[in-house]
């Protein structure tokens, strides 16, 4: 009986979310995202699958519900807020569970299967961006995560009633789901574009599913755990939806700013899933979209990690101590702001992101534009970044500039590295193992030797000094602020250096890198250069018969090609297509030595 | 309307397409011949704007197809050489899908549906889910898919492989219809008699070459050293035929064969009417007399000669 009603109203549930998300899809004019809906709704499979899910969370409410009122004391209001609470924590668990199974599986086939049956192609020729095919997939899978969150809603509103939780945290902890359903779907989504077939996309999608969703529910339980008494939790503790449950009902602060949990957790669910879905959509091998912006997100992505992981508590408390930017402090005063720490942390995030970026191919017709442009997104951005600091930290702007310079020339220093091993080694991972060796090595090395010599020994090995961004960091600091407690020290490392006294170190420095990294780049624009010849020149060495060519009226507008002249001469635009990478499914893995991808 | 030049295309160190040029004008039906593995579905990705050409250029309706190749693929339909269709979606679900694929809006999507089902001659299967099709009416589907958006060029590969005599002959229909509907056509095949009689131009490609490339006849002409014409006289006299023939110095060569004379006329357009004036006036009673049917398969085997091996 109870079964019978249950079905008929998870069916009635189903066809009514199914026709509102259909006519949502028709005002989102997604042809995609209307054809996933539709042929998904169809026949009894997802039936089954809602029937089975819910039938699973009654059990599961019913046997909360059992141990409770069999317990002493029930009755109470405590009590009930108490079976509230349990039944709120299963179901939510529970899907929150269940949005990390399901949404990478639906999305992971997007791309493959479509490869697999041979639609892409025909896809891919109407005129249907990219971009909207990845979302119609996404919304399709997303809108299936909406269904099956939307039919527990009754049950999770029944610990509502039931008293203990409020409806900020009930609907929090539904918005955290949603957000991440599209967040996971936009991982599987990734790993679809990017893999060759279907097992390949669901194994990876769920292997880093898996990891994302592990580590970040242990941090933001163990956060959360550790910030109870004090009532703000550490970052991102929503962000999970595991922890969301937990957590939906606390805030988190912001550089003195308190959100409640779970805005941020959505927002930050969101703004990953859009970074995923596009850069899906750029790997589509397609669709040459013009603009590789792709790379950009994932370079600004991990730039606002960068500030907010490393410098947001020093930036809070900039803020909090209140200091008033002014003209005036653009010209000589100084503060305790840690420069050099800032400065070394950007070397090191220069030095972990700009290998990857460097050899990365990303969106296939932007082979060669994508990642130098993302590099040089990357330096602008970080040059900004630390104009903007030195402004707030009343450093003189000249050492603002200076160091502006040496980060640039240690991002052309690792970004010639890796690109020269890329050409070297024509295997992108390879190259990035080279590269972040050969990049650790050149930061790290002078700096040790350098420091294995006490500072009032003149020493030949203090020479290589000059081939340490920190060191020059460390002037740059002294320069503005002689009190420092490192200013000491590098003045009397300088007075051994045989060039600082006409030279700035920073500027040595910045030589160095800028030396280091031309062997690199110069390697891998002969290797283009070679590409484009190896393009051009004419490589019909079988002899084509040759036609006797008559001449008739009626065959002026003939065109025989069989009796080309040897050096037929090639378009001007043959390097502009050269350059770019071909877009064929078969060539786009990154696995593949260069040669085999043109 | 389609500009193609000196198009290449590598894979690794395989060249699949070798300096491809040709030119093909508003309404023609281009027939692309060649053999397994010849470069034919390279070069219509190509044109499809689905791969990216390692050299050259190529223009269809003025758009360069690496420049614009949105704009382009408003112009043009293709059907892939081999391709599936998705699972639960019935035969107007399908079209209508696409159709939307195409931008086209919502009020006019119902009558296109209806068109191209009509003119595909698949009214009948309307409501019917597409993975129960058979493959002859599969790719009249995809045919059918690729005139929702009323393209200008049509860009098919072996649009009637792996169908029976009749499907052909349906598929040939098809493709006829469209000429009259003044689409240019670029129609793949490696069977040479299905094109012969539908194109007004061809390409034979080996082995990514273009090796030669235009007016059906003129290749035919050409392959043979001039025209290949035809006449029929009583058996007796054909030995003076060929007689008479042999001292013509406009006549490359000629052969008898059951009270048939066939020669190659290396002469000019108007030449042939002479040709057929001495021979009445020496006596011969000429009862028939134009030239040879083109024989494609025989001018592949001729230009091929020699490459593959
Ligand atoms: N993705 C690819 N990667 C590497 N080589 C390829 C790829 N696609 C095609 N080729 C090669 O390019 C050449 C031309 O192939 P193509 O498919 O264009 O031939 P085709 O003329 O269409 O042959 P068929 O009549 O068999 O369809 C072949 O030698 C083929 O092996
Ligand atoms: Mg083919």
């Amino acid at each position: 009986m109870a079964r019978i009603f249950i079905n008929a109203v998870s069916r009635s549930l189903i066809r009514a979310a199914g026709s509102v998300l259909t006519a949502l899809a028709a005002v989102a004019r997604n042809p995609v995202l209307g054809r996933e809906l539709r042929t998904r709704m169809r026949g009894s499979r997802s039936y089954w699958l809602l029937f089975g899910y819910l039938l699973v969370l009654c059990g599961a409410v019913f046997l909360i519900f059992l141990q409770y009122t069999h317990g002493a004391g029930y009755g109470a209001s405590s009590a009930r807020g108490e079976l509230g609470k349990a039944i709120f924590y299963w179901v939510l668990c529970f899907q929150a569970l269940m949005v990390m199974l399901v949404a990478p599986a639906f999305t992971a086939g997007a791309f493959t299967i479509e490869r697999e049956q041979r639609t892409l192609d025909m896809l891919a020729t109407t005129r249907l961006t990219n971009t909207e095919v990845a979302a119609g997939k996404l919304l399709a899978a997303a809108g299936f995560a909406t269904i099956l969150a939307f039919v527990s809603l009754p049950l999770a509103a029944l610990s509502f009633l039931l008293g203990g939780i409020s409806p900020q945290e009930l609907l929090g902890a539904y918005a955290v789901l949603l957000g991440a359903s599209l967040f996971y779907g936009a991982l599987g989504l990734l790993w679809s574009s990017l893999a060759r077939n279907t097992t390949a996309a669901t194994v990876g999608a769920y292997g880093s599913a898996m990891i994302i969703y592990i580590t970040s529910c242990i941090l933001s339980l163990a956060s959360h755990s550790v910030s109870r008494g004090s009532g703000t939790a550490g970052p991102f503790t929503a962000f999970n939806p595991l922890a969301a449950v937990f957590t939906s009902g606390t805030s988190e602060g912001y550089f003195g700013l308190y959100l409640p949990a779970w805005m941020v957790g959505v927002t930050l669910n969101l703004v990953l899933a859009l970074a995923l879905y596009r850069s899906a959509a750029a790997n589509l091998e397609h669709f040459p979209e013009r603009k590789p912006w792709s790379p950009l997100v994932f370079a600004t992505l991990a730039w606002a990690f960068f500030i907010l992981g490393w410098h947001g508590s020093a930036i809070a408390y900039e803020l909090q101590r209140g200091f008033s930017p002014s003209a005036g402090s653009l010209i000589g005063q100084t503060s305790t702001w840690p420069i050099r720490t800032l400065a070394s942390q950007t070397l090191l995030f220069l030095a972990l992101v700009l290998p990857m970026l460097s050899t990365l191919g990303w969106s296939p017709a932007s082979a060669r534009r994508g990642p130098i442009a993302a590099t040089v997104w990357v330096a602008v951005a970080l040059g900004s970044y630390v104009l903007a600091l030195a402004q707030f930290s009343r450093l003189h702007w000249g050492a603002a500039v200076a160091g502006m310079l040496l980060l640039a020339a240690v991002s052309w220093g690792i970004y010639g590295v890796c690109v020269g091993w890329r050409a070297i080694l024509q295997y992108p991972w390879p190259a990035r193992v080279a590269g972040y060796l050969t990049v650790t090595l050149l930061l790290a090395l002078p700096e040790a030797l350098g420091s294995s010599v006490p500072p009032e020994q003149p020493d030949p090995v203090q020479q290589l000094y000059y081939a340490s961004p920190f060191f020059a960091i460390q002037g740059l600091q002294a320069a503005g602020d002689p009190q420092a407690p490192w200013a000491e020290e590098f003045t009397q490392r300088r007075s051994h250096l045989a060039l600082t006294l006409l030279v700035p170190p920073w500027g040595i420095t910045s030589g160095v890198w800028f030396l280091i990294g031309l062997p690199g780049c110069l390697m891998s624009a002969r290797r283009k250069g070679e590409r484009r010849a190896s393009a051009r020149a004419p490589s019909s060495t079988l002899a084509a018969p040759s036609l006797p060519h008559t001449h008739r009226a009626e065959a002026a507008e003939t065109r025989v090609s069989a009796a080309r002249p040897q050096l037929a001469p090639e378009p001007p635009n043959v390097v502009a297509l050269s350059e770019s990478r071909a877009y064929n499914a078969a060539e786009t893995t990154d696995n593949e030595p260069p040669e085999a991808r043109r | 309307m389609i500009e193609v030049e000196h198009l290449r295309k590598e894979y690794g160190n395989l060249v699949a397409v070798r300096n491809l040029s040709l030119t093909l004008d508003e309404g023609d039906i281009f027939g692309f011949i060649g053999p397994n593995g010849a470069g034919k579905t390279t070069t219509l990705k190509m044109l499809a704007t689905l791969l990216l050409p390692t050299a050259g250029r190529a223009r269809i309706g003025g758009l360069d197809i690496t420049r614009e190749p949105e704009k382009v693929r408003a112009i043009i339909g293709y059907m892939p050489d081999s391709f599936g269709v998705y699972d639960d979606i019935k035969v107007w679900e399908y079209l209508d899908f696409f159709a939307a694929a195409y931008k086209i809006p919502h009020h006019r999507r119902q009558r296109i549906v209806d068109d191209v089902l009509e003119l595909t001659d698949l009214t009948g299967k309307k409501d019917v889910y597409v993975e129960s099709l058979s493959r002859g009416m599969r790719q009249r589907l995809c045919l059918a898919k690729t005139l929702v958006h009323d393209p200008k060029v049509l860009l098919l590969d072996e649009p009637a492989s792996g169908l029976d005599p009749r499907a052909r002959v349906e598929i040939k229909e098809l493709l006829r219809e469209l000429k009259r509907m003044g689409k240019t056509i670029m129609v793949s095949s490696h069977i040479l008699p299905e094109l012969a009689d539908l194109c007004n131009k061809i390409g034979i490609i080996e082995q990514g070459d273009l090796i030669v490339s235009g007016d059906v006849q003129a290749i035919v002409a050409q392959v043979r050293g001039g025209r290949a014409l035809q006449l029929r006289a009583p058996e007796a006299e054909v030995p003076r035929v060929l007689e008479l023939l042999a001292e013509r110095s406009d006549v490359a060569g000629a052969e008898a064969a059951a009270g048939e004379v066939r020669l190659q006329f290396t002469g000019t357009e108007t030449e042939p009417a002479d040709l057929l004036r001495d021979l009445v006036l020496a006596g011969v009673r000429v009862q028939a007399f134009g030239e040879q049917e083109t024989d494609l398969e025989d001018v592949f085997m001729k230009v091929t000669r020699g490459i593959v091996s």
